[in-house]
């Protein structure tokens, strides 16, 4: 069995779905730095950087989800989700009830969670239950296996 | 950045991605970001103190003045927090 660090278990499995999903696709502000081999592998095209607003590049993933693509949007803590609150509340997660499940937005969130290390109180909160919305599992992985899986 | 090296160099050749030509692209703009962080990081042109003091070389007493001003108000702010 492959021993994995956290950051190098994400990677991975980005990358092995990237390989065989072509409709796989990570948003992210400036996400082409931590996905670096990413980013060589896929091009532009799947590794999408964008600028500081988490409202236009989640709602920008909420689109391309309805239009087959399968996003990852990597959110650089999950305090900043707070700001895309109407893309995922009220978008991505009603839209298949809305529509009367002709439209769907299947795509996944990423952000860390939490903290400890001293980047002050809108900057690493514990906002797991915050996040539980109609239509979205979360998951808090506490073992790598869950998390590559 | 030793830990990026490798895997970005892993991923030029992996089979399946994207075009040869489009790796290029990503691989230089990754170099130039990676270029652009480290001039930042050691460029003391970026420094604001370095370049007040670039600027009054020719006026040393000016140049002294405010250094001690800088540093009484440091020491005070200090006090202050110390208190």
């Amino acid at each position: 069995m492959r021993m994995l660090g956290f950051a190098e278990a994400i990677d991975d499995a980005l990358d092995q779905v990237m390989a065989t999903d072509l409709k796989v696709v990570v948003f992210g502000e400036d996400v082409h730095a931590p996905r670096a081999n990413l980013f060589v592998r896929f091009g532009e095209r799947r590794v999408r950087p964008a600028l500081i607003s988490e409202a236009a590049f989640v709602g920008a993933a909420v689109g391309a989800a309805m239009a087959g693509l399968r996003p990852v949007v990597e959110v650089m803590i999950v305090d900043f989700i707070g700001v895309a609150i109407d893309a995922l509340l009220n978008h991505a997660a009603k839209l298949e009830a809305f529509s009367g499940g002709k439209w769907k937005a299947p795509m996944v969130v990423r952000a860390p969670c939490g903290g400890g290390y001293g980047d002050g109180g809108q900057h690493e909160q514990s906002l797991w239950g915050w996040h539980i919305f109609w239509g979205w599992l979360l998951s808090s992985p506490q073992i790598l296996p869950m998390l590559a899986g | 950045m030793k830990e990026m090296l490798g895997p970005i160099l892993r991923s030029l050749p992996a089979r399946k991605g994207a075009s040869l030509g489009e790796r290029i692209v990503s691989l230089g703009r990754m170099a130039s970001l990676i270029g652009q962080t480290v001039a930042e990081k050691y460029s003391r042109r970026r420094d604001p103190v370095y370049r007040a003091r670039q600027r009054l070389k020719g006026e040393k007493s000016h140049l002294d003045k405010i250094g001690k001003e800088v540093e009484r108000e440091i020491q005070e702010v200090l006090e202050a927090a110390l208190r």
